[in-house]
């Protein structure tokens, strides 16, 4: 086994990085130093590799299948449906009913891995009598993950506690008129899939796709250096109409962004922020 | 007068007759942005605002929300009264009902638009009518934007009006732009060719629709892969299709697969319009039956000598 320091480590992470965006294409050089050595470790461990980075390294550029299990290990995120009430709370009261006078809404939930917080958000839409006349688009990097979402098919345990979310993010009617519950299994209905699009999308590298009303892109920031936080957040204000609102994770600002004064604070703590120019 | 304030009650400053408001504590950016936009106000004459609106309170309502100052404002009752008061004064921004009793608010905007001093203006629906696909189809390619009646509406028809008229206008003026758009139409290949533009984003079909009928072009519209093929049976004469990717109902890879399969389209030029710049996505147009691709945001120029090349086949 070899054995590398702390820098060497960084050092070749980054290394690692730089081939596999020139080799795959796909950029991951931007990731947070510290999260990404996490990821990769794990990944390390979790399929015995026992030849440090270089040696993953090799092996990630002579196998395409471990490349793009790699990819998908990598880039996954933990999420929730209603994940922090408080944040779709103050959605349903302070966005929603400023966006009614669109004729047509479209949402963008970008980095949305198995989903959850989209067809949170899709119910919320239901409620509040928006759904008819709303598109969510939902993408992520990883096509396995998005491949799953589409399915709307959640683990019936997590119901208990997506539950207690959705009533405390001021749900309007029983959580449980949403899906039915079958083997082990959640599926939702299928009429909230209808104004759902899935795709791929890489934020480090593909550009704007459609004019919104509302960008949601919560907890991904959090995973990218300053430059590339920089790069997506100048995406996310130009994929944005006049007046859009974007929400961030709880962690994540825009603070290092060139367009912050382009932004107002439409709810401080819960981190949505209205495009004003 | 500018207010500087620590609170923040931006819509009473603007009551007392406020041009802009800022709240402490104020970064060195802001307070210079804020000195550029006074000093742009200064060189600036009024702004001048249409709201066509037939019901009389009602009209009276907007222009009070949006009157402060710098916007001088005109009621137009009907279509007619709108058209003829458009002839006499110059406005850079009007809001129009939909439901007028001479005409319809499309058909005044049909009009605008086909008027060569009239159509740079920007136009704002203010509507309390439901809209149908059609009318909405058609509204695209007309206004700037539409704003629906509800509760908070007019916060929003304040906001979209204010942005208009006090945009930032390009340097040149119109005659220069013209002429310098008439500079690049270098030849004239692609006068009277008809392209279908398939796209569900707007700001997309407005900017490419626009700048391709200045060059002669004739643009259908689709908003998805579905509505797509239907458009193409009822014109049969279209020549190029230009093809979003990622599209509600049916996506692009599966419309031009479905679209390679009608004997008379099996080889017109489809040009993916695409989000992604990885080597696999372009590879996958290409796979699906696509004959090229342009990266979004779309560079007009470049579409067009795109379109250039396609159309000499």
């Amino acid at each position: 086994m070899m054995v590398e320091t702390l820098e060497n480590e960084k050092e070749s992470l980054a290394q690692m990085m730089a081939i596999l965006y020139r080799h795959y294409g796909f950029d991951f050089r931007n990731y947070a130093p510290s999260s990404a050595g996490r990821r990769v470790k794990y990944f390390m461990k979790t399929h015995q590799l026992e030849d440090g980075v270089s040696g993953l390294t090799k092996l990630l550029l002579s196998d395409e299948e471990v490349f793009a299990q790699f990819v998908q290990e990598f880039t996954v995120n933990v999420t929730e449906m209603f994940r922090d009430p408080k944040f779709f709370l103050s959605l349903r009261e302070n966005v929603l009913p400023r966006l009614a006078s669109y004729p047509l809404l479209k949402f963008w939930v970008a980095g949305c891995s198995t989903g959850e917080e989209v067809y949170s958000l899709a119910i919320m839409l239901k409620e509040e009598g928006l759904l008819d006349r709303s598109l969510i688009y939902a993408t992520d990097l990883n096509p396995k993950v998005i491949h799953n979402a589409k399915k709307g098919i959640f683990s019936l345990e997590l119901m208990r506690d997506y539950t207690a979310n959705y009533m405390a993010a001021g749900g309007k009617n029983a959580f449980s008129d949403y899906y039915i519950a079958k083997y082990g299994s959640a599926l939702f209905d299928k009429s909230l899939q209808k104004h759902m699009v899935f795709s791929t999308h890489n934020l480090a590298t593909d550009g704007s796709f459609n004019e919104f009303q509302m960008i949601m892109c919560r907890n991904v920031l959090i995973y990218f250096n300053q430059t590339l936080q920089n790069k997506v957040i100048k995406l996310f204000y130009e994929s944005l109409g006049n007046f859009g609102y974007l929400a961030l994770g709880s962690r994540e600002s825009l603070l290092f962004s060139d367009h912050r004064l382009d932004f107002r604070e439409t709810d401080r703590k819960q981190k949505i922020f209205k495009r004003i120019k | 007068m500018q207010i500087i304030s620590g609170h923040d009650k931006r819509r009473e400053g603007y009551d007392l007759g406020a041009f802009d408001y800022l709240k402490k504590p104020l970064s060195k950016e802001e307070l210079a942005s804020s000195f550029a936009r006074i000093e742009d106000f200064v060189n600036k004459k009024l702004k001048k605002l249409l709201v066509v609106e037939d019901n009389k309170q009602q009209n009276k309502a907007i222009i009070e929300l949006i009157g402060n100052g710098d916007v001088k404002s005109y009621p137009a009752f009907s279509g007619q009264e709108a058209h003829d008061i458009l002839q006499k004064e110059e406005f850079d921004c009007i809001i129009i009902d939909l439901g007028l009793p001479d005409m319809s608010g499309i058909e005044l905007m049909e009009r605008i638009k086909n008027s060569e001093h009239l159509k740079r203006i920007p136009m704002i629906v203010y509507t309390g009518k439901d809209i149908n696909r059609e009318e909405s189809t058609k509204l695209n390619k007309l206004a700037h934007t539409v704003v629906l009646k509800t509760v908070d509406s007019p916060e929003r028809l304040f906001d979209e009006t204010n942005l208009f008229l006090h945009r930032v206008e390009s340097k040149l003026p119109a005659e220069k732009q013209e002429i310098i758009r008439k500079l690049h139409r270098s030849d004239e290949v692609l006068i009277n060719k008809k392209i279908l533009v398939v796209d569900d984003d707007m700001r997309n079909i407005f900017s490419i629709t626009n700048a391709l009928e200045e060059e002669g072009i004739q643009c259908v519209i689709a908003e998805n892969g579905k509505e797509a093929i239907k458009v193409l049976k009822d014109h049969q004469d279209i020549e190029i299709i230009l093809m979003d990717i990622m599209m509600p109902e049916m996506d692009g890879f599966e419309a031009t697969r479905e679209i390679r399969k009608i004997p008379k389209f099996c080889d017109i030029p489809i040009i993916a319009l695409t989000a992604k710049a990885m080597k696999g996505d372009r590879e996958k147009c290409l796979i699906a039956g696509m004959s090229d691709y342009v990266s979004k945001p779309v560079n007009i120029q470049k579409l067009i000598s795109l379109l250039k090349v396609w159309s000499y086949q």
